[in-house]
């Protein structure tokens, strides 16, 4: 038996699309308007064609196994009678390729940014098509406004150059758009892939993105990671954030982050908003939200960090380690480790590489550095960059006028407070 | 510390801070709106017809005020920039050719900046061949090396200088009763000039490539929509300040030139003719306004049109990248600056021919946005529950209907004109 032999080669979707689609007794049924796709696999299958019918521009549905012959640049053969035209309605995982991604951005995970789709590569097999590329350079875009031959000649006889396409495959594809009834694009492929990029890239990415399309990438990120990238925002771009989110979401979110950011956040945010939430949030964390919303933004208190680790004289260095295995998952800053008395004043410190490097029974007290320097909840944040200068710490603790520990400051926190116009600045570009 | 706590219990500090803290995409963009070619227009329209055209800036107003205020709100809902939504719901193919035309006519428009720098340093005796290329280099030095966003700063302080307009209009000693019957009551002449600076006026006013600037301008701020009440009143302020400016241009030209009957061609000529009438300070005074206006223009729209060209073709923009990163650009950008400087520089250029073609490119190119911008604004899709309502839709679709019927009767004018001499 002889099989037909296999030719399979590569097509754009501006080949097929508003091509006649043409019946076998030879008769134009209508205009190919999108075609269908099942994202399941590992590259979307073709399934099913969108028509165009007539001078009402009425959509009609055909199943992809009824198309006989695919003739790029030319025409559509399909097996049909009238009576198989369905109204069009798409099944769980499928989607409209043209609708979907035809001039719309997409996040290229490969080069974590928000890129603009010119035209899509399918592979094609006979009549069975395969979407495995989105065409986001400028042959594409040539391609699409019916220029690319003249301009490619052009340009290959003045500079002797080559156009070169620019691809990025379907692997690194993270869908975006949420146009029309594509709002459940969401579900059908899930955002998962976004979760390989850093934070910082993610904020980068939401910030280039339309204000819809952010809010449905950022509410498919968990708490923990919603947190991450809520901190990598800019202070506006935050707010906004913040402000459309609902309450219950927002306190998760809150409960993840580090205090100071949080009171950062909730300063800036409408009364009745920040009354909702403090109904919410754990009682203990809002005695502390209140206590630190008090201080002014220009001294120490602002800037400081309720959660860091603690321990007393008296404590083996095993034991403390112990607990810092439990607890350090919560806390932003594990390196020092502050020595209290019995009243919380600081009387030493140690950091994690000494506890490290101690035998497990040695008592902190004999291991720990007295004369710690530190600040006052009052003090000006432009002493505490001193502090940071005229030191090598990385943090400070902070007392209130009893010495007694209140929190502490991070270099980060205390750099971006002295130069917050650097930090606005670094912010707008 | 008290006092910031009170500012947050306090309704009203709390609105006035949050009101500054949005204000400045309407306000530039109404400054930027005056530029060399506005300055022109209005000095031709009251050197040629005294205060017969004042009149105009009342619909110019309205339809100013309705179209910026739906980029506003365009720009805070959707947080996309106006190329964007185009290529979006249009396709390609309609982006390209939209932004072809706004390339070239940017082009025409920066070159027209140029030409009001060289007119307004030339009255200061600084010859053109000197002040075009000095203040090209320094435009590009500040936008590429320097930092813009505190340019931008400075260029809105600067641009209270037009305020000067007001003292050189004060000094022409105008007959005030005249201007207010002027400005109530329209006057109709069906020729091709009175028409064509109609046009001229609205079209200067309302500037295609406005939309765009104004459009990113409010999303980079990031406003919340509760917010959204306080940018409305940032675009009534833009708007009042472009046509107060206007306004007091025309009035010093109507009371000085018009009277004596000398006519003018650019703004520059303004500017030198007022010196006999109106004494040395209102001519040094007007002059100086139009470098102000022209310089601020000529960094801002090279860099606008730069930006949203790349965005509607899907290249990199932006000046916090480098220029491998985004060489379309910067190449696009320096390349609108270049071709703007020579066509100013070369000797006996057809600096009118230039203008005049800038502005119908302009005129045919605003209803082609505007109809883009009226159905995106009301497509519930994009808008949701912010579309336009019906009073937003008819000023809209009023202004679009008659630029076309004016571009209509302005190019079918000529063509009568002919035929009748041929008969």
């Amino acid at each position: 038996m002889k099989t037909k032999s296999v030719r399979a080669n590569f097509i754009f979707l501006s080949q097929i699309i508003n091509l006649p689609v043409i019946d076998t007794a030879g008769r134009k049924v209508g205009i190919l308007d999108d075609i269908i796709a099942d994202v399941q696999g590992l590259y979307p299958r073709i399934n099913g064609l969108i028509i165009r019918r007539g001078v009402s521009r009425q959509r009609g549905y055909l199943p992809w196994k009824c198309v006989q012959d695919i003739k790029e640049d030319r025409s559509l053969a399909i097996e049909c009678s009238e009576s198989l035209i369905e109204p069009v309605k798409l099944s769980q995982n499928e989607i409209k390729l043209r609708e979907t991604f035809w001039d719309k951005q997409i996040v290229d995970i490969s080069g974590s940014k928000v890129v603009r789709v010119n035209d899509l590569h399918i592979l094609k097999d006979g009549i069975k098509l395969w979407l495995v590329h989105m065409d986001v350079g400028f042959k594409g875009f040539l391609r699409r406004l019916g220029w690319l031959k003249a301009f490619g000649e052009i340009v290959k006889w003045l500079f002797s150059y080559e156009l070169r396409d620019k691809f990025i495959s379907w692997k690194y594809v993270q869908p975006i758009t949420t146009a029309g009834d594509l709002k459940s694009l969401s579900l059908k492929i899930p955002h998962s892939k976004l979760s390989e990029l850093h934070p910082a890239d993610l904020a980068d990415i939401l910030t280039d993105l339309g204000a819809e399309e952010r809010m449905l990438i950022f509410n498919s990120f968990d708490d923990a990671t919603a947190s991450d990238i809520l901190q990598e925002l800019p202070h506006k771009m935050r707010l906004m954030i913040a402000v459309s989110l609902e309450h219950g979401r927002l306190a998760r979110i809150l409960d993840e982050t580090p205090m100071d950011e949080v009171v950062d956040l909730l300063d800036g945010m409408p009364s009745e908003s920040v009354n909702e939430l403090f109904k919410i949030l754990p009682e203990e964390k809002v005695q502390q939200i209140k206590d630190l919303l008090k201080y002014s933004d220009r001294i120490a208190g602002s800037l400081m960090d309720t959660e860091f680790l603690s321990a007393r004289t008296d404590e083996t260095a095993g034991r403390v380690l112990r607990r810092i295995r439990k607890t350090a998952e919560d806390i932003e800053s594990i390196y020092y480790i502050y020595v209290l008395n019995e009243n919380d004043v600081p009387a030493g410190v140690i950091t994690l590489k000494q506890l490290l490097t101690s035998p497990a029974k040695k008592k902190i007290g004999e291991v720990m550095r007295e004369n710690v320097v530190r600040v006052k909840v009052d003090t000006h944040i432009k002493m505490v960059a001193q502090i940071f200068y005229k030191y090598n710490f990385t943090v400070v603790p902070v007392v209130d006028d009893n010495d007694r520990i209140q929190g502490i400051i991070t270099m980060k926190d205390a750099l971006e407070s002295v130069f917050s116009e650097i930090r606005e600045e670094t912010e707008e570009t | 510390m008290n006092f910031l706590k009170k500012l947050k219990e306090n309704v009203y500090l709390r609105n006035i801070v949050i009101f500054l803290s949005v204000l400045g995409p309407g306000i530039i963009t109404g400054s930027v709106d005056n530029d060399a070619g506005g300055i022109t227009t209005y000095s031709v329209a009251g050197a040629v017809y005294g205060y017969q055209l004042l009149w105009t800036l009342v619909p110019s107003f309205i339809a100013l005020l309705t179209v910026q205020e739906m980029n506003a709100r365009m720009g805070i809902v959707t947080g996309k920039g106006l190329a964007d939504l185009i290529r979006e719901n249009f396709g390609v193919k309609a982006t390209f050719y939209i932004f072809l035309c706004l390339l070239i006519a940017d082009i025409g428009n920066t070159a027209t900046e140029f030409a009001g720098i060289a007119g307004s340093l030339m009255i200061f005796n600084i010859n053109k061949y000197v002040s075009v290329p000095l203040s090209a280099v320094v435009v590009w030095l500040l936008v590429v090396k320097g930092n813009y966003k505190t340019a931008e700063r400075i260029f809105l302080v600067f641009s209270f200088f037009l305020l000067s307009y007001i003292i050189s209009a004060v000094l022409a000693k105008p007959n005030w009763q005249e201007v207010g019957a002027a400005l109530i009551n329209p006057t109709f002449h069906w020729n091709e000039g009175y028409l064509t600076m109609t046009m001229g006026i609205v079209g200067t006013t309302i500037a295609p490539w406005m939309q765009f600037y104004m459009q990113s301008a409010v999303i980079e701020k990031s406003i919340k929509i509760e917010d959204y009440k306080y940018v409305r009143l940032d675009v009534i302020l833009g708007g009042i300040a472009t046509v107060v400016i206007a306004f007091f241009i025309i009035v010093a030209c109507a009371s000085t030139l018009h009277i004596n009957q000398i006519t003018i061609n650019e703004a520059k000529d303004a500017a030198v003719s007022l010196r006999p009438l109106a004494g040395e300070l209102a001519s040094f005074v007007f002059a100086f306004g139009l470098f102000i206006a022209s310089i601020f223009s000529a960094a801002i729209l090279p860099l606008a049109t730069a930006f949203y060209v790349c965005e509607g073709f899907g290249f990199e923009a932006g000046l916090d990248k480098k220029f491998n990163e985004a060489p379309q650009f910067y190449t696009l950008f320096s390349s609108i600056l270049l071709i703007a400087v020579v066509i100013i520089l070369i000797p006996g250029a057809p600096l009118i021919a230039i203008t005049i073609w800038t502005q119908v490119l302009n005129g045919i190119l605003l209803p082609i946005v505007l109809v883009c911008m009226i159905s995106i604004v009301n497509n519930k899709r994009i808008m949701g529950e912010y579309i336009n309502n019906r009073l937003q839709n008819t000023v809209g679709l009023l202004t679009t209907v008659l630029l076309v019927v004016l571009s209509v009767i302005l190019l079918i004018l000529p063509l009568v004109k002919i035929i009748v001499q041929i008969i």
